[in-house]
């Protein structure tokens, strides 16, 4: 992982993942400094949220090329 | 193994700067004394980057020497043999024979340049431009570059990616990064003109003129970046600096500082046979 951060892109470690009664705690190294993360579960809906408005187009897309490949063909009008 | 020789009756060299030319060093002392290798950033690399395949070969070889790393901690103050280092929730102090400064290079300053005038907003350092453009913000659309120090060309590619154009301003050669350049000399001096912000950089000379630019970013010839209290001096006592200036990559870099930290470890030896 990879954070930016003022004094430039840092490497983020993770190395244990807490469940929490307000959220998660992700607990890592960000290079040499011990960093952690505390996310909130309304943290958790955002990022879920986001990652479905990621998904969904490409998910709709293949379900399309898929309708596509699938759909059986109409006939030519016969002259 | 057998034991590495003191100097001054104490075995450790301090290197401050884990970029190219620190982990070369660090690599280097290893091979005859203890060393320390301290970097206020918490990663090896400095201004060359974590990510570069060379920084990651000379982390390897500084590891494989036996160098200690304490990355993450800022080095603060030499004092009698000793190096005041502080880390996020400690400060202490490490007792060391040498300290061995490889603390990179900065560009020149507006008064280094000679830059008069007005001091509005939108006047900075290549290395502050280099970092705020890396957050991909068109900040600036006619930028002024002041030298062809090592960041000139960098900077320009990423003003050019962001839609801004680049005027240079500097001495010596022609530019093949910019899209338009004036030559200055000796004779030349430069003025900053602008209310809040940035409006021209005036040219005084044999003819005069004036730049429209909404930035003028500072970016001489390298000049050694001096940071640690007690190692501000060349003078400075039992400090070796070690900043080579005017080299563009990190190989040149780990080179040139390779070859004067070689020079140094054989004259300290020398010294200290029977």
């Amino acid at each position: 992982m990879i954070v930016d951060s003022p004094i430039g892109a840092l490497p983020f470690e993770p190395e244990t993942l807490r469940i929490k009664r307000t959220g998660l705690q992700l607990r890592g190294r960000m290079g040499a400094w011990p960093a952690e993360v505390q996310i909130t579960y309304g943290d958790v809906l955002v990022i879920l949220r986001a990652l479905m408005a990621g998904l969904m187009p490409s998910l709709f897309s293949r379900d399309k090329s898929h309708e596509r490949r699938t759909r059986p063909r109409h006939p030519r009008p016969t002259r | 193994m057998a034991s590495k020789p003191d100097i001054c009756g104490r075995s450790t060299v301090v290197v401050v700067g884990a970029g190219p030319s620190g982990l070369t060093c660090a690599a280097r002392l290893a091979a005859h004394w203890r060393v320390l290798l301290v970097d206020r950033i918490p990663v090896a690399g400095g201004e060359s980057g974590w990510q570069s395949p060379h920084i990651a070969d000379l982390v390897r070889q500084a590891k494989r020497a036996g160098v200690q790393l304490e990355l993450g901690t800022t080095a603060l103050r030499w004092e009698d043999h000793r190096l005041l280092l502080a880390a996020p929730g400690d400060i202490h102090w490490v007792e060391a024979s040498r300290l061995v400064f490889a603390g990179g290079v900065r560009p020149e300053t507006a008064s280094e340049l000679r830059l008069t005038g007005d001091r509005p907003a939108g006047v900075v350092p290549a290395t502050v431009a280099a970092h705020l453009l890396t957050a991909g913000e068109r900040l600036w659309n006619h930028a002024c570059i002041i030298g062809d120090g090592r960041w000139g060309e960098g900077l320009s590619r990423q003003l050019h990616a962001l839609g801004a154009t680049v005027h240079a301003v500097t001495g010596g050669e022609p530019v093949g990064w910019a899209d338009e350049q004036t030559r200055i000399d000796d004779t030349h001096s430069l003025a900053v003109v602008g209310g809040l912000r940035v409006e021209a950089l005036h040219i005084d000379g044999p003819r005069p003129k004036r730049i429209d630019c909404d930035a003028i970013i500072l970016a001489g010839d390298g000049r050694p970046t001096r940071n640690v209290v007690g190692a501000l001096e060349e003078a400075a006592e039992d400090v070796v600096f070690v900043q080579p200036v005017g080299l563009r990559t990190s190989t040149e870099r780990a080179a040139a500082a390779g070859a004067l930290i070689d020079t140094w470890i054989s004259a300290q030896l020398e010294r200290t046979l029977p």
